[in-house]
């Protein structure tokens, strides 16, 4: 016998705390940015009340007001008007203000007061505040709306227990509006007074550090140099510093495959578990240290502000493409993954802007692609690993990847027209914080986990498909290679081969480019188990090795299989190929079609197919096959 | 009229925050345009105090201790007034 | 050296597993929409 909890929903301006308070309530950890518009759905949890009384708390998209255009905004009016369906009229908004900002986020407060809910002021960010020299009084503001006002520090915890007796049963009663009901000039106007009232400043504006911070990090020149010297920086990092774990990954690997081998005797099972599990999985798992540096220090980068300043110095160059700033920041995000960045393009207003950047996503290499790149590129550089000619590479495949992003957006923007209504470059920037280490570490550990979990899950099940293909059937023959053309693998390979052999690939790398349409880091273990790597000791030795033996394969005529031309060729394929199912659904829904998502799944690869193409043979001509 | 010659005076000097002249503290007198709609929703309204950050594509402005960064042409339909600093 | 010895049985019982298993996923992953290797995204909806 369930009686539906009763309702308490966050709202508020973006970048206020509602996350963080919803977290700290919830005990969940979501995800916070401290730039606008990272919350771009509703998320839903639980707590308890004073008095054991559990109640589901609901936390909206921030927003200004709720009249607006964007899909944030809407989502949230539909909500507190109690349309929608899953969550019924809340019982009770928590509107979440910041108090160095009065002015600014009480106007949503009085739109929610308008609409006759229940309404507790949960004013936020008391410390900022008052190191401004903010005069604030909560009670007085609390007098001129006729509701509870209770000071907070959500990022620090204080004020909860007094939020929570604020929300006791009984709750308290919908005050209705002090100023003359639907009319925005009056509501406008009484908040400025109200404001002025409870928050009473020293002096029109106040200098601090982040202002003297921004006069370098937002200059025109320096700023750019700033933003470039961090992402390169960002590269060289996770190349230098990754590979004493990587060691370690290495080491335990060959540590098990020397157990598995000494306990069992030799056969089938045995070869499945070193060559296909440990093997293939280890392949990939290796790359789990890169990955976790990568997201650090983009969890750094967000969360001490510097987000929104690289967006402000990207608008420029993003409107000869036809994106505003606002793009920036969900183009970014898919650069670790491009699902939570197709997601976060619901922050922008335009319908066509936020189409065309939904179809560029992809490009931004995303975090799945590190494995291949990893393994590749040391091959163009004759297997030395570390270093700064290694980044510069890493970087021209990111820089090409997006360079390409932007001209198809150009073209996709000139065909789709103008907007009906234009809409105007309005970015806050938001003081600079130093950043919340215990939520970065988490969340670094939440992705870690991830991944982890993905390679223990779905890689894992390939390897072992793969490793059966690569086994049966078997022929009873002296001769490798006959034995490997006997198997799934080989008749597949001796298929795919004339259709990948002008691309640089033989039968084999087609496969595996094959495998991992499932999922791109498949690639790395697909290549190890059909390259017949012997795994080693050494881990550092295991990956050259994966590389010396791609080095040293050859070509029926003798030729290098993995010349230059071959890997830049390889390298092309992977920044443009869209190998990522999950992807293309969150396309079709965000798009609202699946036309988007099919149609971007087949230009994509036609395009990869195409560039690798077109790199292989006029590399071909330079002298590098 | 003198009372109407004299608004009209006033209404004259307004420049918009896209010409006023950066470091300098204004106040907000109104939003004419296409655009202010979305202005006034963000909180830019009528009678704060704003300062002038920089200028460019987009203007840098502070406006009750926020920053914002607000393209020119939407700068050029918030008409305001110099303030003499306290 | 035996033709079929236990462990070859043993290596494809576990790869007919490996097979189903997928089988139920997609079966599965058809009626909701999966989020593998993108993170912890419980945002995701």
């Amino acid at each position: 016998m369930d009686q539906p909890l009763e309702t308490v929903v966050l709202a508020g301006n973006p970048n206020v705390g509602k996350t963080t308070l919803f977290n700290a309530l919830c005990g969940t950890v979501e995800k916070v940015g401290n730039y606008s518009g990272v919350t771009v759905s509703i998320k839903k949890g639980e707590f308890y009340s004073p008095h054991g009384r559990k109640m589901a708390l609901i936390d909206l998209p921030g927003c200004y007001s709720l009249e607006g255009g964007s899909p944030d905004q809407q989502i949230a009016e539909q909500v507190l008007l109690g349309k929608d369906p899953t969550y019924g009229t809340p019982d009770l908004v928590i509107c979440v203000l910041d108090a160095s900002n009065l002015e600014r986020h009480i106007q949503i407060t009085l739109e929610i007061i308008e609409l006759g809910l229940p309404v507790i002021i949960a004013l936020n960010m008391v410390d900022m505040a008052e190191k401004s020299r903010l005069r604030l009084d909560p009670v007085k503001l609390s007098e001129e709306l006729g509701v509870p006002v209770v000071p907070i520090q959500a990022n620090r915890g204080k004020g909860l227990t007094e939020l929570k007796q604020a929300m006791r049963h009984p709750l308290p009663i919908a005050p209705g509006a002090k100023w003359k009901a639907g009319d925005p000039a009056a509501r406008r106007a009484f908040g400025l007074t109200v404001s002025q009232l409870a928050a009473r400043r020293s002096s029109i504006h106040s200098s601090r550090l982040s202002d003297r911070l921004d006069l370098f990090l937002l200059h025109p020149i320096f700023g750019w140099f700033f933003f470039i010297g961090i992402m390169f920086a960002l590269f060289w990092s996770i190349f230098s510093f990754a590979s004493i774990p990587m060691g370690w990954i290495e080491s335990l690997q060959d540590f098990l495959i020397g157990s598995v081998q000494g306990i069992m005797s030799e056969g089938d099972l045995r070869d499945l578990i070193t060559q296909g599990v440990i093997g293939g999985v280890g392949a990939v798992v290796i790359f789990l240290p890169q990955i976790l540096l990568l997201f650090f220090f983009i969890g750094l980068l967000e969360s001490s502000g510097y987000m929104a300043r690289a967006a402000f110095l990207m608008d420029g160059f993003m409107a000869r493409v036809g994106l505003s700033g606002k793009a920036f920041l969900p183009l970014l995000s898919s650069y670790a993954c491009a699902i939570p960045g197709v997601m976060a393009t619901r922050t922008i207003d335009s319908a066509k802007e936020r189409l065309v950047t939904i179809f560029v996503a992809p490009w931004m290499s995303c975090s799945a692609r590190l494995p291949v790149y990893l393994l590749l590129v040391p091959m163009l550089l004759g297997g030395s690993e570390g270093g700064v000619k290694q980044a510069l590479i890493f970087l021209s495949i990111y820089v090409v990847g997006t360079l390409t992003a932007f001209v198809v957006a150009r073209i996709l923007r000139g065909k789709l027209g103008d907007d009906e209504t234009k809409s105007h470059f309005l970015l806050e920037l938001p003081p600079y914080r130093l950043p919340q280490w215990s939520y970065i570490f988490r969340h670094v550990l939440d992705r870690g986990w991830a991944f982890l979990k993905n390679a223990g899950t779905l890689i894992l099940g390939i390897m072992i498909l793969l490793w059966a293909a690569t086994t049966y059937p078997k022929l009873e023959s002296d001769d490798p290679a006959k034995v490997l053309a006997h198997t799934v693998v080989g008749r597949v390979s001796h298929f795919i081969e004339p259709v990948v052999a002008p691309l640089g690939f033989d039968g084999r790398t087609g496969t595996a480019i094959l495998t991992s349409f499932a999922a791109r880091e498949v690639f790395v273990g697909s290549m190890a188990q059909l390259f017949q790597v012997e795994v080693t000791d050494d881990e550092l030795e295991t990956r050259t090795h994966i590389r010396n033996s791609l080095a040293a394969e050859k070509w029926p005529d003798g030729r290098p299989m993995f010349s230059a031309a071959a890997v830049i060729s390889l390298l092309v394929f992977y920044i443009y190929a869209l190998q990522c199912l999950p992807t293309s659904a969150v396309v079709a829904r965000e798009s609202g079609s699946w036309k988007w998502a099919v149609g971007q799944f087949l230009f994509m690869t036609l395009f990869a197919a195409l560039a690798s193409l077109v790199v292989f043979q006029v590399a071909k001509l330079f002298g590098l096959a | 009229m003198p009372q109407g010659i004299a608004q009209d005076l006033e209404l004259d000097s307004l420049q918009s925050l896209a010409q006023a002249e950066v470091g300098c503290d204004f106040q907000i007198r109104y939003l004419e345009g296409p655009g202010c709609e979305q202005l006034r929703k963000l909180g830019f309204c009528e009678s704060l105090n704003v300062r002038k950050l920089s200028n460019g594509r987009n203007v840098l402005c502070s406006v009750c201790g926020t920053r914002l960064a607000v393209s020119s042409d939407l700068a050029e339909q918030i008409k305001v007034s110099p303030v003499v600093a306290a | 050296m035996q033709e079929t010895d236990w462990q070859t049985w043993a290596a494809l019982a576990v790869v007919l597993t490996t097979v189903v298993v997928f089988a139920l996923r997609a079966r599965r992953r058809k009626s909701k929409s999966g989020c593998q290797s993108c993170g912890s995204d419980k945002s995701c909806e």
